[in-house]
């Protein structure tokens, strides 16, 4: 489990990206950063500014940023959309009552012209609680299917026990054309 | 086959502004769509992940600039399917040929999709890929299992393996069943696109009436969350 075994399956040896998580506070993203490198998750508290995870394989560097969700802070997000390779967008797919909210947020950051044609992937998190929302549900609450201009997956996940991070991480750097910098 | 693309190729070159086409594959998770389209880029691919989700890619065929979507197939994200009727030219559905224990779930998934108002009618191409394995069905036993005989739309089974023996080059059959949905949706082309523009605006209208619904009540929602 962990970045590291991607960048070594996906044998690239030059080049950089760089990735961004967003969401709505508390979807779970700074869970998901620190579980992909195999932290302990147990004492995570909101973001105020973002982290940065820096991985380097081969010659290959990758650069994951996360970045608090909380509403006051959600207007400097745009500091952070240059030169970005692909997005993860998290959300807490149990919280029913802010699926509409989190989508409209989304809806916004796929318009920004810094993030035109930006492939995104949605981790739809907390599947290990049982009023999670399924894939067809998240895409309808996103409207997904508005999309057309990059290409779009939803990847079932719980950052808790870890599940389906891998395959959602192995989607999205092989989305990432290489040696674009 | 090639006297007909020649054809069509100087049918656009003599009406000057050319026409762009749009193809969607469906099909269940696992039937080859995604390699399929790998195919189709000129990039074969061993190891295509699950799609849980839209990709698409433009590609030229004789000429001819066609962009094709692949949509995730499970059934937990083929509600997104029917989103992307309305603006397609032809439709390519890709079947396991060699699992049986799923073809009329494939039945299911087909009809829902064939009979739905912004699909139906339009060129169809029935993959029976998965060819290269032992026990497979024919397009015969395809098409009267699928009763595509039925359907009010011109319409194709073609037997083909998106994944060579050798695992790389997808068979012609697949390529020249595309060429064969380009060509029929270029003969009807006027019609489509007259049938495309208008289910294109009414759904664009429904979607931005969602939209503005939502925004209204997020607000809302975030208004009371302060107080
Ligand atoms: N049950 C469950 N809880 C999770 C999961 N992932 C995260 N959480 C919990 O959700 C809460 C928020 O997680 P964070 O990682 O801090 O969320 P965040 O998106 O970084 O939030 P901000 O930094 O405020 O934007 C924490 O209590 C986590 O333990 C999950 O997969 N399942
Ligand atoms: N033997 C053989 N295997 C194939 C053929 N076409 C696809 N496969 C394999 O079947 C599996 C599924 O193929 P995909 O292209 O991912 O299927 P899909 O229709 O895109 O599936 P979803 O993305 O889940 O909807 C992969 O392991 C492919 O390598 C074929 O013609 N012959
Ligand atoms: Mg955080
Ligand atoms: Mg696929």
């Amino acid at each position: 489990m962990g970045l590291l075994s991607l960048l070594r399956k996906l044998k690239r040896t030059e080049g950089e990206a760089r990735i961004l998580v967003l969401g709505l506070d508390n979807a779970g993203k700074t869970t998901v950063l620190k579980k992909l490198s195999d932290d302990d998750i147990s004492t995570i508290t909101p973001t105020q500014g973002f982290n940065i995870k820096s991985l380097n394989h081969d010659g290959f560097k990758l650069n994951v940023w996360d970045i608090g969700g909380q509403k006051a802070i959600r207007p400097y997000w745009r500091n952070y959309f240059e030169q970005t390779d692909a997005m993860v967008y998290v959300i807490d797919s149990a919280d029913r009552k802010r699926i509409e909210e989190t989508g409209l947020e989304l809806a916004d950051l796929l318009e920004e012209d810094k993030l035109s044609g930006v492939p995104v992937i949605v981790l739809a998190n907390k599947q290990d609680l049982v009023t999670a929302l399924s894939p067809n549900e998240v895409a309808d609450g996103l409207n997904l299917y508005s999309i057309r201009d990059r290409p779009w997956q939803i990847q079932a996940c719980s950052a808790k026990t870890g599940e389906g991070l891998q395959d959602g991480m192995e989607w999205l750097v092989k989305q990432v054309r290489p040696s674009k910098k | 086959m090639f006297g007909l693309m020649r054809n069509l190729y100087q049918h656009f070159k003599k009406k000057g502004a050319p026409r762009s086409f749009t193809l969607v594959f469906l099909g269940l998770d696992k039937a080859g769509k995604t390699t399929c389209m790998a195919a189709l880029k000129g990039e074969p691919t061993e190891d295509a992940s699950q799609t849980w989700g839209f990709n698409s890619e433009k590609v030229e065929l004789s000429n001819v600039s066609v962009e094709v979507y692949d949509l995730g197939g499970g059934s937990s994200i083929r509600r997104i399917w029917e989103n992307y009727y309305a603006e397609v030219h032809g439709i390519i559905f890709v079947v396991d040929a060699s699992d049986e224990a799923r073809l009329s779930e494939a039945k299911t998934a087909f009809q829902e999709a064939t009979s739905h108002a912004y699909a139906r009618g339009k060129p169809l191409l029935v993959c029976a890929n998965k060819q290269d394995l032992t026990n497979t069905m024919t397009a015969n036993d395809l098409t009267d299992y699928l009763e595509l005989d039925a359907l009010k739309c011109n319409h194709l089974c073609v037997e083909c393996s998106a994944k060579g023996k050798e695992g790389s080059t997808p068979s012609e059959s697949f390529m020249e069943g595309v060429r064969w949905l380009v060509h029929t949706a270029n003969v009807q082309y006027t019609s489509l696109e007259e049938r495309i523009k208008t289910d294109v605006r009414i759904e664009k209208e429904k979607q931005e009436k969602k939209m503005a619904e939502r925004r209204e009540r997020v607000e809302k929602m975030k208004a009371l969350r302060q107080e």
